[in-house]
């Protein structure tokens, strides 16, 4: 028994396979890398099945029974990303088969769903693909300077403040520089703005479903004589006449956080901006109190009709006649997201541990339906506000960014309710990159 | 040999070949279904498995034969259309339930599907019995898949090796 040759683990037999082999259909054939039992019993439950195989796989091992490399291959390249990490310490042989050029290309373009772009923190000179396992995939050169916008496309756009804005293409790392020229004041009666006034620009990008159009929103606060003014534009990249321009839209009807905005399929939405509002039942009711129960508070733009409307916001408390605290909740405590094609409202309810997801499942009724509530207990501080949903994974689990500047990336499975941190350095900013990636050429291995 | 009125296998009533298993048994399938393995299209094109001939199958028993072309027959209709880019969300989901269903097996029919899978180059079936091993591994720690695949316990050399391991990629072993 023992001197059957299929039982020896490569590792007594082979030399370490260190050097990169070129095609993993030239792998080594290796009669131990994967045995599977000739019989065995049945079992009822599936994770005790999982381990009745496992167990046979020894005994099979002894019959020589044995899977072919190519099966192997493609078992493994089915497995996690975290999996296929902790299976290199296994043997020599899953350790080269795994690495090889082949079999990661191959991985990567198995990848389910978008990939995580990230900046991260102290590294002003690049953007990082990652996979939900925080694997990096690419490292993209991006403009000193500018930081990430939050964005749900195959572009990567970078902005600052002053209204400088590129877009890149992860592909073919082509960088398109919008123009920065300043908003006008059209309400105002076409008014430049002056040096004298301080502006503070943010952009989010968009795309069109029905045209396929890229679109970016420009939003800039202009502050003159104590007010605050909000204008809005769009630009539509590679626009048909090749020219790229500002175009003035309307405003929304009321002054919103430009940090809070995201970008739900072809429409972008704001909240409300408590802090120029301080006393909501006084100052502004007229503008937020609509038909419903609760104040329109999220400004939405339409980036097919380039069109601003306001919405209502979920039913944060049981009786809610306290505006002011309603506003105060969502100001300090609350985040919009975009999960599953739906608007989402995160709410960090953290004097109970809790962070609640509210769903825009009907946008013409404003339907708002709380799908998680999460346990937050040993994750988030109290005293931690940024708490954005990005993504909900195949398998269930969200990915969650905490934090601000640096912040960091949590993957949360709400069917062990475990919070695990991702394997990455602290970034300042993520968003999701949706391009196909077999086309990102070869995975680069950056630590 | 060709039986001459099998024709190209493409008009008229469905064409039927015949494919024995390695313990004779004969079975009669649509060639249709049974093009869904690589391996036999080619011969099936050219006329094979018609008539009173067959397709010997010398390493498939009649047991993994019959649950192969199970699945074929399942398939066929939808492979037929292309991937069925034009099915109904009810087709597809009658598909996986029965995929589903299908793997829901003993571990040595499993084994023999995969092995039969991988000879006979029924992708389809392939992708299947992977995906159903790939869940059945995951979560396991190296110790454990090498303690069940009977490897020896580790020298102090590969130990250290996969200590290290541990240490450089924590986060994978949580």
């Amino acid at each position: 028994m023992s001197s059957d040759k299929s039982d020896d683990p490569e590792w007594q037999r082979r030399p370490a396979p260190r050097s990169p082999i070129s095609s993993a259909r030239c792998t080594p054939y290796h009669p131990g890398s994967c045995l599977v039992p000739e019989s065995l019993a049945a079992s009822s439950s599936c994770s005790a099945k999982a381990s009745v195989m496992v167990n046979h796989l020894a005994v099979a091992s002894r019959h020589g029974r044995v899977m072919p490399p190519d099966v192997l291959f493609d078992i493994l390249l089915r497995l996690p990303a975290k999996d296929i990490c902790r299976f290199r310490a296994v043997c020599r042989h899953w350790l080269s088969l795994t690495s090889e050029p082949l079999f990661i290309d191959a991985r990567i373009a198995r990848q389910q769903g978008p990939l995580i772009v990230a900046s991260f923190h102290g590294d002003g000179k690049h953007v990082h693909l990652m996979d939900s396992s925080g694997r990096v995939v690419k490292r993209v050169p991006s403009m000193e300077g500018l930081a990430l916008v939050r964005s749900r496309l195959d572009l990567v756009c970078v902005a600052d403040m002053e209204g400088n804005c590129s877009v890149i293409d992860p592909v073919t790392g082509a960088v398109s520089h919008l123009p920065n020229t300043p908003p006008e004041l059209d309400w105002w009666g076409n008014i430049p703005v002056t040096k004298d006034d301080s502006v503070f620009n943010a952009f989010l990008l968009g795309r069109v479903d029905s045209t396929g159009d890229c679109k970016v929103l420009r939003l800039s606060r202009v502050e003159r004589e104590r007010t605050y003014h909000l204008i809005s534009c769009v630009l539509t990249l590679d626009d048909a006449d090749g020219v790229q321009r500002w175009r003035p839209t309307g405003r929304p009807e009321f002054i919103v956080n430009t940090h809070s905005g995201v970008v739900v399929g072809d429409a972008v939405y704001y909240f409300w901006w408590t802090a120029m509002y301080p006393d909501p039942e006084q100052d502004q009711w007229d503008l937020i109190r609509k038909n419903g129960d609760v104040p329109d508070c999220i400004a939405r733009f339409d980036l097919e009709a380039e069109k601003w409307t306001t919405i209502s916001g979920p039913c944060l408390l049981d009786g809610q006649d306290v505006w002011t605290e309603y506003f105060s909740m969502l100001s300090k405590s609350s985040t919009l997201a975009e999960l599953r094609g739906n608007l989402v409202l995160a709410h960090n309810f953290s004097s109970r541990s809790l962070l609640d997801l509210w769903f825009l499942i009907d946008t013409e009724s404003c339907l708002w339906v709380k799908e998680y509530s999460i346990w937050t207990e040993q994750v988030i501080p109290s005293f931690m506000r940024i708490v954005k949903p990005l993504l909900l994974l195949d398998d269930g689990r969200i990915l969650i960014f905490l934090g601000h500047r640096p912040g960091a990336l949590f993957l949360y499975d709400p069917s062990n309710v475990v919070f695990s941190r991702l394997d990455t350095a602290y970034v300042d900013e993520v968003g999701l990159y949706t391009g196909r990636v077999l086309s990102l050429q070869s995975a680069i291995k950056v630590q | 040999m060709a039986a001459p009125e099998s024709g190209d296998g493409n008009n008229g009533a469905a064409r039927m070949v015949t494919l024995i298993s390695s313990d004779n048994t004969r079975f009669e399938v649509e060639a249709a279904a049974a093009s869904l393995s690589q391996t036999l299209q080619l011969t099936i094109l050219d006329g094979g498995g018609g008539g009173g001939d067959g397709i010997p199958l010398p390493n498939v028993d009649s047991a993994t034969l019959s649950k192969v072309l199970e699945y074929c027959i399942k398939h066929a209709p939808a492979a037929a259309n292309g991937g069925a880019p034009n099915a109904t969300a009810v087709d597809r989901a009658e598909l996986e339930r029965f995929d589903n269903e299908f793997v829901n097996i003993d571990q040595s029919v499993l084994y023999s599907l995969i092995m039969a899978a991988h000879n006979l180059e029924i992708e389809g079936l392939q992708s299947l019995v992977a995906k159903k091993v790939a869940d059945m591994i995951k979560g396991k720690s190296p110790m454990e898949i090498r303690r069940t695949l009977g490897f020896p316990d580790p020298t102090p050399e590969e130990q250290a090796e996969m200590n290290a391991h541990m240490l450089e990629y924590g986060w994978a072993y949580e």
